[in-house]
């Protein structure tokens, strides 16, 4: 007598594989913002469920952090004013006519954009929360986005630094602004553009050591206009500290 | 059936369907094959093409499965590795990949036939020389001609010793000195106890290789002629054949 | 010969069949190029270069292997069924799940090592850039890169055996490899579908392999524990190949050639 066809344990074997393996799996994600949470911007879309569905989020923050960037430093008002660039970078004081925080109203949208893609890019929860804060005087804006990246992040202490820091600027209280982004500052995830402002507010508040100190840590730079004021600064400095001591 | 026998038929047959759409087309590859080899013999299949040769084969192999009656090789299904591992191929056309040398392709098929690793380089190299590649042992299948291509692909059949040979045309393409060669390794092989079972269109290399020849028309076993009846009749196995597949 | 020196014998050709092929060398060179062209994207990115070399580098590092493996994948049976090459595979003492098997190890160690080729070139930029991880962490990016590729080269396998198309074959393994990274969203726009679209989309969730559990790259600066674990990664990609695998050989069992 024939012995019965075992075959029908190959797709069972396959489908208890199969059934496993998707059991295990339920409800398993990465913790990232939904898809329903999106906050694509300018026709982004496609371009950020492209990025999705190459499940390269981080890479997506990426592209939308230098798109972030090309158009904060290139943006059309910027032709009436030569000197807007060191706007831009924290490397002159704005003129209080510009201080409306009208000259980017793209910023909040592309830098929600960003965290979207990627909240735990802090990074550019720095930069974003600085610039609107320090450089827009947007400081509302700058701490919904430290709202943005504490929700992802809620142990990230140098968040609340910077709102602190945020607030101290509202009221005018540079010492203090810049006792708070000394801490922030400490992260490597700071920007150059926090460090130029906290070496900025050190030396406007008479602490010239500490102001020389991070603007040494400007020198190398990649933003070749810090850079260069960096230098500069230090050389203005240095004669000072001598003085003091 | 008689297990000792190498191939046994048992009424097999093998229906090809090819489906379209919602229709469906029949071709009879092969109808109710009765047939036993027999141990220590060369038995040749002769046939027109399309006449069921290389499907008898490749039932016995395993390759194809009857759609109706039994085939045995030793007593063993022909998908059984018992089966296949008594049985050494050599196809129409000799199917290796052409990026080998004949040296790593004999290697290759020796480790699946299951020779073992310290065996193999003594056995590959005494293949080379029976099939009379030794000078090209390191040369790339793909600059070979036809009739070294048909060395390798003899060479890979009889790797493993086997005890039943199966050949589907395996002389089709080659020159007169390497037919001699060929029938020469064969006849030596099957001296040596090895059965073997070839098909071929040639009516001269099948009279003088085999004991038996079966003569195939439209996927039927015609007629068996044994070399005691050939090569008494009239005109020999060519009258024989002809006026079989005329009928 | 036991099963498994069978085995390892068919991985080890098809192992140096691909790296002896044109297209397997096309695709990791042009994998090593994307991987050196992300140097260029990291100057984009100001004070960010070694974020954006990482992310970029990753990514066009499993891109390159993924096609590798989904063209060997698809294409490697198809060719010896089409060549007839199999013929004398078959004809000999090999079952035919040692065959599938044996072909589909054999793609994985070939695009494992050329993960292992292009990782080691994007570590070397990475820590030229001063911005290497720890090697275990590029490891281990390299191993989920790698698992990813792994199972989407099974289903390839499985998807040539009912198409017995290459292109069909590659395509459709490209949409369930893309599908699998919306996992969490298809389930959630799943629960809310009725009728015979909720019919057709919720079986669809357990075959769409859950791409997001090999998402290690995407998870460095995540606070700990946001990866779901290699103790769930590992077995999944394990069972999910398995699948395709034993469903692939109930297919080829009675193939005829």
């Amino acid at each position: 007598m024939k012995p019965a066809s075992t075959a029908w344990l190959l797709p069972a074997g396959a489908l208890a594989c199969l059934l496993a393996a998707q059991f295990m799996a339920e409800g398993k994600r990465l913790p990232y913002p939904g898809v329903s949470e999106s906050r694509t911007f300018a026709g982004s879309g496609m371009r950020d469920a492209g990025f999705l569905a190459f499940g390269a989020r981080r890479l997506g923050a990426d592209t939308a952090f230098i798109e972030l960037l090309q158009y904060y430093a290139s943006h059309e008002n910027h032709d009436e004013d030569p000197n807007a660039g060191f706007y831009v970078y924290g490397l002159a004081p704005k003129p209080e006519w510009k201080m409306e925080g009208g000259d980017y109203p793209e910023f909040m949208a592309r830098a929600k954009r960003v965290l979207w893609l990627d909240p735990y890019f802090r990074f550019a929860v720095f930069y974003a929360a600085g610039a609107l804060a320090f450089n827009q005087n947007r400081p509302q804006e700058a701490l919904e986005i430290l709202d943005i990246g504490r929700k992802w992040l809620p142990k990230e202490w140098k968040y609340d630094l910077l709102a602190a820091a945020i607030t101290y600027s509202k009221g005018q209280e540079s010492a203090r602004q810049a006792a708070e982004l000394d801490r922030v500052i400490e992260d490597p995830d700071a920007p150059d553009m926090l460090r130029q402002l906290t070496a900025f507010l050190n030396k406007k508040s008479g602490n010239y050591r500490r102001a020389y100190e991070i603007y040494g840590t400007l020198l190398d730079s990649s933003n070749a206009g810090y850079a260069a004021n960096a230098a500069a600064q230090r050389k203005i400095l240095k004669p000072l500290i001598d003085k003091a001591s | 059936m008689h297990h000792s026998w190498p191939i046994a038929y048992q009424n097999a047959a093998k229906t090809y369907v090819s489906r379209h759409l919602w229709t469906a087309r029949r071709k009879t590859g092969l109808a109710g094959l009765t047939l036993e080899i027999q141990q220590g013999e060369i038995f040749g299949l002769l046939g027109l093409n399309g006449a069921g040769k290389t499907t008898a084969m490749k039932l016995a192999l395993g390759l194809l499965a009857p759609t109706a009656g039994a085939v045995r090789i030793f007593g063993y299904e022909p998908g059984d590795p018992k089966a296949k591992a008594l049985c050494g191929y050599m196809p129409e056309l000799p199917y290796i990949y052409s990026y080998l040398t004949p040296e790593q392709a004999l290697a290759f098929y020796g480790r699946l036939s299951g020779i073992p690793p310290e065996q193999l380089s003594a056995r590959v190299a005494e293949v080379l020389r029976q099939v009379g590649l030794e000078a090209a042992a390191g040369e790339r299948l793909s600059g070979f001609s036809k009739g070294m291509l048909q060395r390798v692909a003899l060479g890979q059949a009889i790797m493993h010793r086997p005890s039943l040979l199966l050949l589907d045309e395996p002389v089709s393409g080659l020159d007169p000195l390497a037919v001699k060669d060929f029938r020469d390794t064969i006849t030596a092989l099957n001296a040596a106890g090895t059965t073997v079972f070839l098909s071929s269109h040639s009516i001269s290399q099948v009279e003088k290789l085999c004991r038996r020849v079966g003569i195939m028309k439209g996927g039927r076993l015609q007629k068996l002629v044994s070399r005691e009846t050939w090569e008494s009749a009239d005109g020999g196995l060519e009258k024989i054949f002809v006026d079989t597949v005329s009928q | 010969m036991n099963r498994l020196s069978l085995a390892s014998e068919l991985a080890r050709h098809t192992f140096l069949e691909q790296w002896r092929s044109r297209y397997f060398q096309l695709m990791v060179i042009f994998g090593a190029a994307l991987v050196y062209a992300s140097l260029l994207l990291g100057q984009l990115a100001v004070e960010q270069e070694g974020r954006v070399l990482f992310n970029s580098g990753a990514l066009f590092l499993e891109l390159a292997a993924l096609g590798a493996m989904l063209l060997g994948c698809a294409s490697s049976i198809l060719r010896d069924m089409e060549s007839k090459t199999i013929y004398l595979i078959l004809s000999r003492p090999v079952p035919r799940w040692i065959y599938i098997t044996g072909n589909y190890l054999g793609m994985a160690a070939a695009v494992g090592a050329a993960i292992l080729c292009m990782g080691a070139l994007h570590y070397l930029l990475l820590a030229f850039k001063g911005a290497a991880p720890s090697a275990e962490a590029y490891l281990l990016v390299m191993l989920a890169a790698w698992l990813k590729a792994a199972v989407a080269g099974a289903l390839a396998v499985l998807v040539s055996l009912v198409s017995t198309s290459l292109l069909s074959a590659v395509m459709i393994a490209v949409f369930f490899w893309t599908l699998g990274h919306f996992v969490p969203e298809a389930s959630f726009l799943a629960q809310r579908l009725q009728g015979p679209a909720g019919w057709l989309a919720k079986p669809l969730l357990w075959v769409i392999p859950n791409m997001s559990l090999f998402n290690y790259r995407e998870t460095l600066d995540l606070p700990p524990g946001a990866f779901p674990g290699w103790g769930i990664a590992l077995p999944y990609a394990l069972l999910y190949i398995c699948a395709c695998l034993l469903f692939s050989v109930w297919l080829f069992r009675k193939r005829e050639f």
